[in-house]
């Protein structure tokens, strides 16, 4: 059957963006860049994995006549890419620490170069062809070596929430340095590699130097009257845009003709944008999806399909591998180090700064690609090269983690944002963790911590996460993404100051950060601030009916600490009026010393208590039963007066307390069959009470048995 | 900017020279000294005087993919007067983008051969059982197929051997039906 060309590559389209966005995400499962599974993509859909398994279908897939249409395609994509890392790159990032990270960044470029100029002499006769210029080969070689990607590495910054420690400015300035360093010396080895010589490549350079010269004066004068434009329309309108894009194409074509390469030119428009925070945003927003969700996964695949693991058929091969792979760890680790330390970096930031700069990724991918297509590097050397590239950025978030563990990173943060409590203080440690997913709708969850948190040196840590669900999205940049948790930030700030009564606020100390996935970060911050509680407001899952679905199930499911759900039902803002739906075990303890606390907290308080009558396993739960009189019994009169305790039957529990929570603001109850929420197999709660409960409605689900919920209030108040 | 003083310009400044004398010392010792295998790339249609009957008939062409003194290559037969010569380079061609045993099912699939070229003349060397329509061999001993091949403009001389088969073979380069990428 004869298939139109347009008709194959519209399949490959088909297959390479589903393929890319799969393996994407089963990296992003295993906290690696998204950029690592669309790599990883492009070679599986290559000879190194779908051509072995399945030549017959990999040719029919991709026949040599659909080649050139691709290559097309993810060129295309190439150059709208690298305007948009140009469009990132910032003289900011230059703003602090300039001495150390010029310093550091130009070392760690020295270092792997040089090493990579001298491997060049052994590798040049093995794996080069004659017809290469020793020179072009050692230029590409030491290129090749000391890249960093910063687009990645800005990437892996802001999901550490590295962006506003000093390790991360100073790494974003490092790699934005060897950013453009190493693009002027690939410049260079495009030239030499066309002209033979580095004297026959001066013309190429003269050109290259003038049009630089003319984009920094002339272009970037008449860009600024583009932003001044923009900032009296407010807007990018399709003309505006057009315009700029007929900019990108013709600024990457006069490079091309100058003899370096197309993607300079794009690289340059992209870097001498004025750096206005609307314009870039609005500009990066608007051309950013199509470029990576559709034309960048194609650069992978066209990468993937150059690359042949299976021309590493001999076992010297594979070492001549690990050469090139140790040659560029150890140079830019080692540069980078030696380099950190003597500007008076300590050792872990300087460790860490090694591994974050040996991050090379895509634009590493972008190089060999170039250097295959000019013949520079064969196609054995480009297979051992992708490798290191794959190698190389795959290993940097784990390293990463092993000198800079995330949890003293959230540790950090949650420290920065809490004063230092009296230590001898013995009720200092009572925390409550908030996660608000919007501001604006969560003041009553915010109003129940603080009752439940009661007077001060209790904390209450409302936590907002700014969402990153893609590697390459603009607003992941650590400039936007500092914006992003500034703008939350001061949207929380606004919730709690509209609080009544003013004296609640002082407890109250806001948590911002970035998070890839909220729940497992949830948690994981619980875990830092050593939370007592983690307090959720009810959210509806978009996939799952159930109400204890989504994150709200996942935080239940897998939090080590004390959780409780609250759902929201009347607008009341008082909870004056309590309700506990008690069947004596260990979720709906926690849920009465909830109460309890709160009864503390407010003297005109008033709890019922609806205890559930056990007939037939009446003396099997003893220690609940115990753990409920004792509670009582430790209680001042004051509170134990304002309790209420009400029997009910076990016919129908469930309709008694649905029942009775209609005279009450707020009902407590813990995950158990018994109140219909009960955890299933599949980790599924099921929410009976949660549907039909008159009034708001708090689940609490116990995780320690050590900690007690009321501990500071009884030792505060004498018995009576 | 204005934290640039002195000692940072001496010293980046010797950063940069050394550097600078050291590529410049790397490069001088290559080019004077280092020499990279010949390309020899490329498809080449073969030729014998001496083709048994059972080739005769039979289009071969060599495709051979070179990285440095690293070889592998494709012998690809296939019927003359159903195949003109564009078809098997195509084929061959498809083959060696694609890596794939052969592009379609009517082609035949080509014999995979790899070798090394440390000198000239150098080797390439496959196990294929059947060659054309010749006997087919199933001893692994005897189905050995070497070509050694010298290198010369545009061409390459040497001998084809398998099984019991031994010829002298020619082969021209054919330049490519599409721009490589």
């Amino acid at each position: 059957m004869h298939i139109e060309p347009i008709v194959l590559v519209l399949i490959q389209i088909v297959v390479v963006i589903g393929f890319s966005r799969l393996m994407g995400i089963a990296c992003r499962q295993i906290q690696q860049p998204l950029v690592i599974g669309e790599i990883i993509a492009g070679i599986l859909l290559g000879p190194s994995f779908l051509g072995l398994i399945a030549p017959d279908f990999k040719a029919w897939l991709f026949p040599v006549e659909t080649l050139p249409y691709l290559n097309i395609l993810s060129q295309i994509g190439l150059i709208f890419f690298m305007f948009l890392i140009g469009l990132e790159l910032n003289l900011k990032y230059l703003s602090g620490q300039f001495e150390t990270a010029i310093l550091t960044s130009h070392v760690s470029i020295v270092v792997p170069f040089t090493l990579g100029s001298i491997l060049a002499l052994f590798l040049y006769p093995l794996v080069s062809n004659g017809d290469v210029p020793f020179t072009a080969f050692a230029l590409f070689l030491g290129s090749a070596m000391s890249i960093t990607a910063f687009p990645v590495l800005a990437r892996i910054i802001t999901e550490n929430n590295l962006q506003r420690t000093k390790l991360g400015t100073l790494a974003l300035t490092c790699a934005a340095v060897d950013d453009v360093t190493a693009w002027c010396l690939l410049a260079l080895a495009i030239a030499v590699a066309r002209t033979g010589t580095i004297i026959s490549a001066f013309p190429t350079i003269i050109m290259s130097i003038t049009y630089i010269a003319l984009m920094v004066t002339l272009g970037r004068k008449f860009l600024t009257k583009l932003l001044i434009h923009y900032k009296r329309t407010g807007r990018l309108s399709q003309l505006t845009l057009a315009g700029i894009y007929m900019g990108i194409v013709v600024s990457a074509l006069i490079t091309e003709l100058i003899g370096i390469h197309l993607i300079f030119g794009a690289f340059f428009l992209g870097a001498i944008m004025p750096k206005n925070a609307g314009l870039v945003k609005e500009l990066a927003e608007k051309t950013e999806d199509f470029v990576l969700i559709f034309l960048l996964p194609i650069f992978f695949a066209f990468s993937g399909l150059r690359t042949e693991i299976g021309l590493l058929n001999r076992p010297e091969l594979w070492l001549l591998c690990g050469a090139i792979l140790a040659v560029a760890i150890s140079g830019k680790y080692f540069g980078t180090y030696v380099a950190a330390r003597v500007s008076g970096i300590n050792k872990r930031d300087a460790s860490a700064l090694g591994w974050l700069m040996n991050t090379r990724g895509l634009t590493e991918l972008i190089v060999l690609n170039i250097g295959l297509s000019l013949g520079v590097i064969t196609p054995l050397l480009f297979t051992m090269l992708v490798i290191m590239a794959l190698v190389t950025t795959f290993m940097t978030s784990p390293l990463l983690e092993l000198t800079y563990p995330k949890d003293k990173i959230r540790l950090d943060i949650v420290e920065q944002e809490t004063p230092e409590l009296d230590p001898e203080a013995p009720n200092n440690n009572y925390r409550i963790l908030v996660p608000v997913a919007n501001p604006q709708t969560q003041k009553g969850l915010l109003k129940l911590a603080t009752a439940i948190a009661g007077k001060s040196p209790s904390i209450v840590h409302p936590l907002s996460l700014v969402e990153i669900e893609e590697d390459y999205q603009f607003q992941s940049t650590p400039d936007e993404a500092s914006r992003l948790i500034k703008k939350r930030r001061e949207t929380l700030e606004e919730l709690i100051a509209s609080l009544d009564p003013p004296e609640i606020r002082e407890n109250i100390y806001p948590l911002v950060t970035i998070a890839s996935d909220v729940s497992r970060e949830t948690v994981k911050i619980a875990i830092a601030d050593k939370a007592d509680l983690i307090l959720v407001g009810w959210h509806r899952s978009g996939f799952v009916d159930n109400r204890l679905g989504g994150r709200v199930g996942k935080i239940l499911n897998t939090a080590p600490v004390d959780v409780a759900v609250f759902i929201h039902k009347k607008q009341q803002q008082q909870f004056n009026s309590l309700l506990v739906a008690y069947a004596e075990n260990i979720h709906d303890d926690f849920g009465f010393s909830l109460a309890l606390r709160m009864l503390f907290d407010d003297p005109l308080r008033q709890l019922q208590v609806l205890r559930l009558k056990m007939t037939k396993q009446a003396n099997t739960n003893d220690e609940s039963s115990y753990e409920f009189r004792r509670m009582l019994e430790l209680l001042p009169a004051a509170v134990r007066s304002r309790i209420t305790i009400t029997q009910i039957e076990d016919s129908d529990p469930i309709r008694a307390v649905v029942e009775a929570s209609k005279q009450v603001d707020l009902t407590l109850a813990g995950t158990s069959r018994t109140w219909g929420i009960e955890r299933q197999t599949l980790g599924r709660y099921t929410d009976e009470l949660a549907q039909n409960c008159h009034s708001s409605l708090l689940i609490t689900r116990r995780y320690s048995r050590v900690i007690s919920h009321i501990a500071s209030f009884i030792n505060e108040v004498p018995a009576n | 900017m204005s934290q640039f003083n002195l000692k940072s310009f001496i010293f980046y400044g010797g950063m940069i020279g050394s550097v600078l004398v050291l590529f410049n010392g790397v490069t001088a010792y290559g080019e004077r000294n280092l020499k990279a295998p010949a390309k020899i790339s490329g498809d080449y249609l073969l030729n014998s005087s001496d083709l048994p009957t059972c080739l005769q008939s039979e289009t071969i062409l060599l495709t051979i993919a070179q990285s440095g003194i690293y070889l592998t290559g494709k012998l690809t037969l296939s019927p003359k007067e159903t195949n003109p010569v564009a078809q098997p380079l195509a084929t061959a061609k498809a083959g060696k983008q694609a890596n794939s045993a052969s592009a379609n099912k009517t082609t035949p699939k080509p014999i995979q051969l790899h070798g090394l070229m440390q000198s000239q003349p150098f080797s390439l060397v496959g196990n294929p059982t059947q060659l054309g329509s010749c006997p087919q061999v199933d001893s692994p001993t005897d189905n050995t197929l070497t070509l050694q091949l010298q290198s010369q403009e545009k061409s390459l001389v040497g001998q084809l051997r398998w099984a019991n088969l031994t010829l002298n073979i020619t082969g021209q380069f054919q330049e490519p039906l599409l721009p490589e990428h």
